[in-house]
């Protein structure tokens, strides 16, 4: 796989000069983290150094076409080691994405997307390790009145390289229709579905016995995602995204419904300092109790909730240089149980922008 | 499943479709002038060619004027006269309405034009930062191709050059006493005070589109970072057929047996176990193509901005020179 990556890499790099419009950013800083491995119930607190590198550039930028590469890569390196563990963990994350678009005429638009991603997890608990390839390919027709139409298409795999992850193959088809009133102001609907084939054993409702069994089929998902989104600039630069999702299964228990709403938020606030916000919340809810004479907990652990807030103010301390203050608070888990756990993180990071 | 081996194809196709997707875009290069070319072209024929059919009515029409002026001094033949009127004002509504025809490919010709010049700019930017980066013999023929057809197609003048134009005509002639020359300095400084106005205005409007620009570059890297990390992923149930009954649970971050006969199923032991969902459904990445053109917003506009200063200056120093002149003649008199 990595020959393929580095194949990509080279065929992009060659002509690869920032221009104008790309963003290199660069981050180094520490944070203290009040639950570093995501626990519920044996929180341990403690700093984690962070690195995030962000380089890309157009290396074809015209008047009817372009193509963009992007580089991200990240480190977290945890201080303290977790239970069970003789050593300090870290976190290493690369992801490459490289797409185009090009437009034949004026009111028609291709656009292809290519990435991979890998995630590699060393001794720490609550994250996972997987590589990810995939792509994309979409249409868009340029219709009056700012109106689009776009059709895409994607493809996806992940390799598991978590024993308690499984690897999936993921396929999607999305419709969205789209208006520009102008470049401040734009809004989005769409439908996507979504084909998802674990490398699974299905589970089985056993009805008699209550509980569950394996099947010998592999587990497919289709979901459904119906989504409106927003973005809206004047001085304060808003991105709105809602999402409704309903996922059927073949396998017992993974069938769901679920609402995301997420927000980003920039605004620039006085004497070089600008503030940025992001916020998700997801209220997912399972279809099937889980039969049987299950336990309380279980019961009410059809649903899931997920609250995110990350807040970054970011101070420019001269034209190349930076200093941000970053916070972010998580809850998430099930709903009723107390199996959820709260995370808040405080770090403080120089960046360097070019 | 085997997913290195069904990794192959999917690798081949993002391959053809990357080389494809740069032969495509190579090509593509100067559609866009050509093609805006061609219809400002084909708006210039049709403009001539109304213009000769308007005449050819017009010629119609006052030879049937002529004719019409004729019937009515002979007063013999009342019907054909009534005739001749009415052809007459079919005429005139086919000239109401070449001349309506002539305006909205007026405006169209204009809209074509300067789209034609932006497209030229943007084609005439790009070349300088080609040749900047890599002096080629042949860019710069081109460069200079398409800046000779960027000059055939003019600029439009904006008020204040109107305004500077208009003042720049001004100059000392032998017969003006003080009042005019007084008069021209004034003038002279108060155009040199509105252009300064403009300055101001316009690097208001640029300061806002480079914070436009910062905020919506610095916001995809931030959230681009929150996604390498997956801090973003929401949390979700997996139903785990353990062996031993007890199975890491991910959410948690500890171990959490579950052996409760209840949970069992019939070949195991069941357990639910919170996991990271995998990241998909998420927002569609769209390829950003508003970051460019607020950049070539800006770049016009600081373009916009120098001339404006060099106007200011020019016109700061056309007034001094009034002034000096003044002065002269003040003391020359006294």
């Amino acid at each position: 796989m990595w020959h393929r990556i580095g194949r990509l890499v080279i065929l992009t790099g060659l002509g690869c000069t920032p221009v104008f419009g790309s963003l290199n950013q660069a981050t180094v800083g520490f944070e203290y983290d009040d639950n570093m491995f995501s626990s519920v119930e044996s929180r341990q607190a403690g700093w984690v150094s962070r690195l995030f590198l962000s380089t890309g550039g157009r290396i074809v930028d015209r008047s009817t076409a372009a193509v963009e590469v992007q580089h991200r890569c990240g480190v977290r390196r945890y201080w303290q080691r977790a239970a069970n563990t003789n050593r300090a963990g870290d976190v290493v994350a690369n992801h490459l994405e490289i797409r185009g678009q090009w437009w034949p005429t004026t009111r028609l638009a291709w656009d292809w997307e290519l990435d991979a991603k890998l995630k590699n997890v060393e001794r720490v608990p609550g994250e996972e390790s997987y590589l990810r390839g995939g792509g994309k390919v979409g249409l868009t027709r340029f219709l009056p009145r700012g109106v689009t139409a776009t059709i895409d298409l994607r493809e996806a795999r992940d390799e598991a390289r978590d024993s308690l992850m499984v690897d999936l193959r993921h396929r999607e088809l999305g419709m969205e229709l789209g208006w520009r009133r102008s470049r401040r102001l734009t809004a989005q609907a769409g439908i996507r579905r979504h084909a998802l084939a674990y490398d699974r054993a299905v589970v089985l409702a056993a009805q008699d016995a209550g509980g569950w069994s394996t099947g010998a089929a592999t587990q497919e998902d289709r979901l459904w995602e119906y989504a409106i989104g927003l973005r809206y600039y004047t001085r304060l630069l808003a991105r709105f995204r809602y999402a409704y999702h309903h996922n059927s299964s073949n396998s017992y228990g993974y069938a769901y419904t679920a609402h995301r709403i997420q927000l980003t938020l920039a605004r620039h606030l006085w004497r070089q300092v600008d503030s940025y916000l992001f916020m998700v919340f997801q209220l997912r809810d399972y279809i099937d109790t889980l039969t049987g004479p299950t336990p309380v907990e279980y019961r009410t652990q059809n649903e899931y909730e997920q609250a995110l807030v990350v807040l970054r103010l970011h101070r420019q301390l001269s034209e190349n240089y930076g200093l941000s203050y970053r916070y972010r608070s998580v809850r998430s888990g099930t709903v009723g149980t107390g199996q959820r756990y709260r995370q808040t993180v405080n770090s403080i990071s120089f960046d360097m922008v070019m | 499943m085997d997913w290195n081996d069904n990794m192959v194809p999917v690798s081949n196709i993002a391959l053809v479709l990357l080389t494809a997707g740069l032969v495509l875009a190579a090509g593509a290069e100067n559609r866009e002038v050509g093609a805006l070319r061609r219809e400002y072209r084909q708006l210039q024929e049709r403009h001539t060619a109304l213009n000769e059919q308007r005449d050819a009515v017009v010629g119609a029409a006052n030879r049937l004027s002529a004719r019409i002026d004729s019937l009515k001094a002979s007063e013999t033949d009342p019907e054909s006269l009534h005739e001749e009127l009415r052809a007459s004002l079919v005429l005139v509504q086919r000239i109401v309405d070449i001349d309506n025809q002539l305006d909205t490919l007026q405006r169209q010709q204009d809209d074509v034009r300067e789209k034609l010049r932006l497209a030229y700019d943007w084609e005439i930017g790009q070349l300088i930062q080609r040749i900047e980066a890599q002096p080629d013999e042949g860019l710069l023929a081109q460069l200079m191709v398409y800046q000779q057809e960027r000059e055939t197609l003019g600029t439009r003048p904006s008020a204040a050059e109107e305004e500077l134009r208009y003042g720049g005509d001004m100059a000392i002639n032998p017969g003006d006493g003080p009042d005019e020359i007084r008069q021209k300095m004034e003038l002279m400084e108060d155009i040199a005070v509105r252009l300064r106005a403009e300055a101001r205005a316009t690097s208001k409007k640029l300061s806002r589109l480079e914070e436009e620009h910062r905020l919506r570059s610095r916001v995809s890297v931030f959230v681009d970072e929150i996604r390498l990390f997956d801090e973003h992923l929401s949390p979700g149930r997996v139903l785990v057929h353990g062996r031993d009954g007890s199975v890491s649970d991910r959410q948690g971050g500890e171990s959490r047996p579950i052996d409760s006969p209840e949970l069992s199923g019939s070949t195991g032991v069941g357990v639910v176990r919170g996991s990271r969902q995998v990241d998909r459904g998420g927002e569609i990445r769209r390829f950003d193509s508003g970051s460019s053109d607020i950049m070539l917003e800006i770049h016009k506009l600081r373009a916009r901005q120098q001339e404006i200063r060099e106007l200011e200056a020019v016109a700061r120093d056309r007034a001094a020179s009034f002034r000096a002149y003044l002065n002269e003649m003040l003391e020359g008199g006294g």
